[in-house]
């Protein structure tokens, strides 16, 4: 029995590792700030977000089933919020019952499953009750499903039943077992009887020959709890596997239910920042443009700063950012990925408004912390982490580069760059390149010509940044040089 | 007395079929190499087997017919559950004190062995075997199965096996008490649960597995139920008992020995599959007793095989050939580069036909040597100057008596103890010897005058690449270096075509 609420058809397994460049993404996205916010302290919700959100969805009813289920979840925060709740303290007493994990015998097995299966038949009544008080006002397909088949799967009739069988197997009159012979002379093939009740199975094995275990006789006790627990073993196995079955069902919907209680605490934490509802457009054509996007994570940074938003109108494969440093050129390429990102996971985007391509994958190319080179050479080890990317890389993607292939001279880093965004563009794959290397950046401006979108970090006079790009031809000088001279000022004499 | 042998076209050859250790063995890292053949086999005591080598090329050809049905992986499956369900038979692990107990482990193996026989008689019935070998294990076979002994055992065999597998008993568990009484029906109640639990079945979850209620050792409570259960069904349990007196030793010795015959073979195929992964090919090479050429192409040392496979590594494989009147091939080239290999693998290739298995080649000619000889420098034995020099020559006088024309010798590196000057001078006489008496010799030399002894002798280079790197690969002619040249780029597979290639729409 599936959960449904984050995808129409199936439920997404929670324990999955996530796929190195979905954690790559994530990394270099700083999205560790979303994450905090949609956490609001609970640790579990921060792995589900770190799951959840750098895996999107590729297709765009998939987008609109989570979009319709958080709208939902806006207009009732505390029944997504209650679900979440009761799932949670269901796997919590689980994890925490007496025997938990070192039950190794299938006596203690059963013990434990019929202790826990009591416990979430409570708790599958609970999410009943919920759903019988709160069903009628919903709107989203997910919503609406999950709680009629909750309804309809565990009615009184079900959940009554099952009582009853779970105080069958306390085994008030003893176990009943019935055995074949394996060739050795031990029993096999052990099966259980229906529970006997007292005087029924006195006469049932009238003829029978009697052992007694006599009191004091641990070893000949010990034997005869093996026997028991051969003929138990079935049961107990039917047992503990619908009780993982239950359990997974509620980790599923703790999983699920916890990624739009994250969703709820990201938007409480924006307070009155500018969202939106992205308009995902299919692959069929390269769609992106927006007004006054920023970058989420640094919106949640420095809450008190008024986050600068830009527009950009780029239905190409290739957009390349040149211009002044610290100018706001990385800020947009990420406002860019996460945006990407939180579309695709079904949330709304920090945007007065967005329509985009949904993307294959979002794959990220930036530069790494010195510590990681030690072994390889810098150029190695850029080659070798683009390599692994093409590895994963299909067409549709989006590719952020952030000043790829700088750590050789120009001459090499751009003719090995040219090659490899002229590769990708062909190959449907969407690059947003941020370089400072003219000669590329050059080239591309006269290679791909309207097929590209240029866009320039804008300094002011005085020398300030406004944190705006706008659309413009590679300059030949760069403002690095500024900062060369500044720094280097004193001491050049050489 | 051993009817039928795997290995001989004449089963009494087969008591000849054990023998120690050749003493060329060890040079030839052949102990290593049959040691890891026959590892995880130790029951069968292979080793010997491997020891023997073969007098004409007809015993030579009676085991090719064998690999070749044994290539077929029906048969060779079918062999291999044989030889494991005889072992098992013969090697019964329990050892039950209990009478009823006895009584049903003897019962149990008799089936095991009834079940075993008749499964390979049928295998072989249906496969497609041509080989000496197991055609007449075929027809070795059918006539037993048909013998009266074999045919009673297999019926009462199989009507006890089946009386004892219809018993069901009940166990009604109550504190510590236990009646046990006749089974009345099967009733499941784990199944009815199941179909009571079954709004879960279609969700998710992992299944666990039942518990295992395999064959265990029986408790003092097991046995009790036993007695228990053997009264209530008295009669059975009396026929199981006279069983064991009628049927005392129902085993054949030569399918014994031919469950360990065919280990030979399983046991050297499972190696040399091992070895496929990283290259090595095999075949069976063609042997002649007459001619003394060899040719193989695509050679490989199994020693260091063994090794690149269990440790990783690059494994370079060689041609060599001795043709018409060539006799002598001397071995030479930069140190570390391979030679001893080169050398050692050529013994490996002429042993290895000799016991009539397939060689580690892409193709081979071999011939087939009465003796083998091997002349390697003694590291261990080593005695200092004089008397190492000494014993040295002595081992090389007795080689030189015992040699005959159709004797391989391998030499590694003779006479390394003593200076250049005496060594060519004596290395010089041994090879006239050599030539003398037209025998077969790999010699390997840093001595270069020894590769121009006469018109029977070739040399052999390790071929050696532009900047001195050893290529560990032996030509007639030096070789030729190979350019490495590749961009940065294209190493990463990021050269515009490569990438264009690889990203998939």
């Amino acid at each position: 029995m599936n959960v449904l609420l984050l995808n129409p058809d199936h439920d997404v397994v929670p324990d999955v590792p996530l796929a190195p460049h979905h954690r790559q993404a994530g990394h270099d996205l700083r999205l560790e700030a979303m994450v905090d916010a949609m956490a609001g302290g609970d640790d579990f919700l921060a792995d589900v977000a770190r799951r959840v959100v750098p895996a999107g969805l590729d297709e765009v009813p998939a987008i609109r089933y989570r979009q319709d289920v958080l709208a939902d979840c806006l207009r009732h925060p505390d029944v997504i919020r209650d679900l979440y709740a009761l799932a949670a303290a269901a796997v919590r007493q689980e994890s925490g019952s007496v025997l938990g994990a070192m039950a190794h015998s299938p006596s203690l097995k059963l013990q434990r499953s019929i202790d826990v299966l009591g416990m979430f038949a409570e708790t599958l009544a609970a999410v009943r009750r919920l759903g019988a008080n709160e069903g009628a006002p919903f709107r989203s397909a997910g919503l609406t499903r999950f709680f009629t088949t909750v309804t309809t799967r565990f009615g009184d009739g079900y959940l009554g039943s099952l009582r009853e069988h779970l105080r069958a197997l306390r085994f008030r009159n003893g176990v009943l077992i019935s055995a074949g012979l394996h060739p050795s002379g031990a029993g096999t093939d052990y099966s259980l009887g229906r529970p006997p009740d007292g005087r029924r199975t006195a006469a049932r094995t009238r003829n029978g020959i009697d052992i007694r275990i006599a009191d004091g006789d641990d070893s000949g006790a010990q034997a005869l709890a093996g026997i028991v627990d051969l003929g138990v073993a079935r049961t107990a196995a039917v047992l503990a596997r619908t009780t993982d079955r239950i359990l997974a069902f509620f980790r599923h919907l703790r999983f699920q239910a916890g990624f739009y209680v994250g969703c709820l605490n990201l938007h409480r934490r924006l307070g009155g920042a500018p969202v939106c509802w992205p308009d995902p457009v299919s692959r069929e054509s390269v769609e992106l443009s927006c007004r006054g996007l920023y970058d989420v994570c640094l919106a949640l940074a420095a809450p008190d700063r008024h986050a600068v938003g830009n527009d950009l109108d780029a239905g190409v494969g290739l957009i390349m950012i040149t211009g002044a440093n610290q100018g706001g050129k990385s800020t947009f390429m990420r406002a860019v990925g996460l945006a990407h990102l939180m579309m695709q996971c079904g949330m709304f985007v920090t945007a007065a408004s967005l329509r985009a391509t949904v993307r294959s994958g979002v794959f990220t190319h930036f530069p790494r912390d010195e510590d990681d080179t030690l072994t390889r050479g810098r150029l190695d080890d850029e080659l070798a982490r683009l390599s692994s990317l093409a590895d994963t890389m299909t067409g549709g993607a989006l590719l952020l580069l952030n000043e790829s292939l700088s750590s050789t001279n120009e001459r090499e880093g751009a003719q090995i760059a040219a090659e490899i965004v002229r590769a990708l563009v062909e190959r449907d794959v969407t690059v947003v390149y941020v370089t400072h290397m003219y000669e590329l950046s050059h080239r591309m401006y006269l290679e791909q010509g309207n097929a590209a979108v240029f866009l320039r970090a804008d300094r002011l006079p005085d020398g300030r940044r406004t944190y705006r790009l706008h659309p413009g031809a590679p300059l030949a000088t760069s403002y690095g040089q500024d900062l060369y001279r500044r720094i280097f000022a004193s001491g050049g004499a050489s | 007395m051993i009817a039928h042998s795997l290995l001989f076209a004449r089963p009494q050859d087969a008591a000849g079929g054990d023998r120690e250790e050749p003493p060329y063995f060890h040079d030839l890292r052949l102990d290593q190499v049959v040691a890891s053949i026959t590892r995880g086999r130790e029951d069968y005591r292979l080793g010997p087997l491997f020891h023997a080598v073969l007098p004409t090329a007809d015993a030579v050809a009676y085991r090719h017919e064998v690999v070749r049905d044994l290539s077929g992986s029906d048969v060779a499956a079918a062999l291999t559950g044989f030889s494991s369900g005889i072992r098992a038979v013969l090697d019964r692990h329990a050892h039950p004190t209990h009478p009823i107990q006895k009584d049903l482990d003897f019962l149990a193996s008799a089936g095991a062995y009834v079940e075993v026989v008749c499964r390979l008689a049928g295998d072989l019935r249906d496969a497609a075997v041509r080989s000496r070998g197991l055609c007449g294990l075929r027809d070795y076979l059918r006539a037993y199965l048909e013998s009266p002994p074999f045919a009673a055992l297999a019926q009462e065999t199989g009507d006890l096996t089946d009386a004892l597998a219809g018993l069901r008993y009940s166990l009604h568990v109550r504190g510590g008490r236990i009646r046990v009484g006749r089974a009345a029906g099967a009733c499941d109640y784990g199944a009815e649960l199941e179909a009571v639990l079954a709004p879960f079945d279609a969700g998710p979850g992992p299944d666990r597995p039942f518990l295992s209620a395999g064959p265990r050792p029986l408790t003092r409570v097991d046995v009790l139920v036993l007695e228990a259960v053997a009264e209530l069904n008295a009669e059975t349990f009396e026929r199981v008992r006279m069983f064991r007196g009628e049927y005392a030793a129902f085993v054949d010795e030569t399918l014994v020995a031919v469950a360990r015959e065919a280990q030979f073979y399983l046991a050297f195929q499972d190696f040399a599959n091992g070895l496929a992964g990283i290259g090595v090919r095999f075949c069976l090479p063609e042997v002649s007793a007459r001619s003394k050429e060899m040719s193989a192409r695509e050679a490989a040392d199994l020693a260091l095989a063994d090794k690149i496979a269990r440790d990783g590594g690059v494994l370079v494989r060689n041609d060599f050939a001795l043709r018409g009147p060539e006799r002598i091939m001397v071995v030479s080239g930069p140190n570390q580069g391979g030679k001893t290999t080169f050398a050692r693998m050529i013994g490996q290739v002429h042993h290895l036909a000799a016991i009539g298995l397939p060689v580690p080649c892409g193709a081979a000619k071999v011939f087939l040597f009465d003796c083998l000889f091997t002349h390697f420098a003694e590291e261990e034995r080593a005695s200092g100057g004089h008397g190492k020099l000494e014993a040295e020559l002595l081992r090389l006088h007795d080689l030189l008596e015992r040699a005959t024309p159709r004797s391989l010798v391998i030499l590694n590196e003779m006479l390394s103890s003593t200076s250049a000057q005496d060594a060519a001078a004596i290395a010089g006489r041994v090879m006239e010897r050599l030539v003398d008496l037209d025998l077969v010799c790999v010699c390997v030399t840093f001595l270069d005058e020894l590769s121009r002894s006469g018109d029977t002798t070739v040399s052999v280079v390790g071929a050696v690449e532009d900047g001195a790197v050893r290529t560990f690969r032996f030509r007639r002619a030096p070789a030729d270096g190979a350019a490495y040249a590749a961009s940065i780029a294209a190493r990463y597979g990021l050269t515009y075509p490569q990438l264009r290639e690889r990203i998939r729409p």
